[in-house]
């Protein structure tokens, strides 16, 4: 999938969900994570069972710190005029920051405490702000609703695959 | 309503922010960086909510807005921090973290939430530091207030800028209770 494509996956807004839905499904990805992954071992996380594919850990810890930088940007947006935003290589993250060493309950108390921390911010937001824009280097003008709605999409691309995992390690459990 | 304006604390500027004088290895400084997290609890270890919100000297940021904007920089360090050892020279985009007070209601945050998002954000940025080779300290990235600068650099402002700000905090809680200066 072409980077543009990935974007406008991520970000393009269909006007079906209010602000007050926004943020629910935002803020339930906390709970949605947290089930995908409870119960795997340490050996589990740490598994690589679908060939070509990250562990459970390195997912995750993609996934917290993907949220640093979601969360950033929501808070750049409401609180500047017109912030530039820098695209990330996530991709290169998980090599050079050495994903594997991640604790797996560091990394889902850190996206926990994120998420808590937006979902705060964003709920005290009038209905104008939802539409602040902000400038992403990749994807062009984006408002404050898209910035939210891509992590809740983000998330919700991500869980499948660590559900796959979880199914391949599990079958092969002893 | 908070005027960010007019409570702004002493500047930060880029020099006090990478304020090195090469004396402390990269060990030293994720140390200095980890115990962040435990001078930030003991600073405001004690003080009442309406203590946290009080703006006792003139001027100047309650206690608890001085918390949220510590809050919200630690999570830009660590994502230039991070930017920096994933990617190659990457564009660092400056914030003007003195006009978040206002349209973030910081009177409106809880100090349990930040104190908690600061340690797990500082405790993730530890580990991943502690991992860092040796040569991955001389990475760079181009910062639009700074210039070039290194991995190192981008560690210096989070130390000094944490260090910078409790000194404030302290200053309040001595002019909340003055018997604290004794």
């Amino acid at each position: 999938m072409q980077m543009s494509e990935y974007l406008a996956m991520m970000q393009g807004d269909d006007g079906k969900l209010d602000a007050v839905e926004l943020i629910a499904a935002y803020e339930q990805g906390i709970q949605e994570l947290r089930t995908t992954v409870a119960g795997m071992t340490a050996e589990q996380v740490l598994a690589r069972p679908v060939p070509g594919k990250w562990s459970t850990v390195e997912c995750v810890g993609h996934l917290a710190d993907t949220e640093i930088f979601f969360t950033d940007r929501i808070v750049r947006t409401i609180a500047m005029d017109h912030p530039l935003l820098m695209s990330a290589d996530e991709t290169l993250y998980i090599k050079r920051l050495d994903y594997q060493s991640f604790d797996l309950e560091e990394q889902l108390a850190l996206f926990t405490a994120l998420r808590h921390h937006a979902v705060r911010i964003l709920r005290m937001q009038s209905c104008e702000a939802w539409t602040r824009t902000a400038v992403h280097s990749g994807a062009g003008l984006l408002t404050l609703r898209q910035l939210v709605l891509q992590p809740v999409r983000h998330l919700r691309h991500h869980l499948p695959f660590i559900a796959e995992k979880r199914a391949a390690v599990e079958a092969h459990r002893p | 309503m908070i005027d960010s304006a007019t409570r702004m604390p002493q500047p930060f500027g880029v020099a006090d922010a990478q304020r090195d004088d090469g004396s402390q290895s990269a060990a030293d400084l994720i140390l200095a960086y980890e115990k962040g997290i435990a001078d930030l609890r003991a600073a405001v270890s004690g003080m009442t909510e309406d203590e946290l919100r009080r703006r006792p000297v003139p001027g100047k940021w309650s206690t608890l807005e001085v918390i949220c904007h510590v809050s919200d920089c630690e999570q830009f360090f660590a994502d230039r921090m991070k930017r920096t050892l994933a990617m190659d020279r990457p564009l660092l985009v400056g914030a003007e973290g003195f006009h978040y007070p206002e349209p973030l209601q910081y009177h409106q945050r809880d100090l349990a939430e930040e104190l908690e998002l600061v340690r797990l954000t500082r405790q993730q940025m530890t580990r991943v530091l502690r991992l860092v080779p040796p040569e991955a300290w001389n990475r760079t990235a181009v910062h639009t207030k700074s210039g070039l600068v290194t991995l190192r650099q981008l560690l210096l402002p989070a130390i000094h800028h944490l260090a910078h700000h409790l000194h404030f905090v302290h200053e309040k809680r001595v002019a909340l209770s003055p018997n604290l200066s004794m």
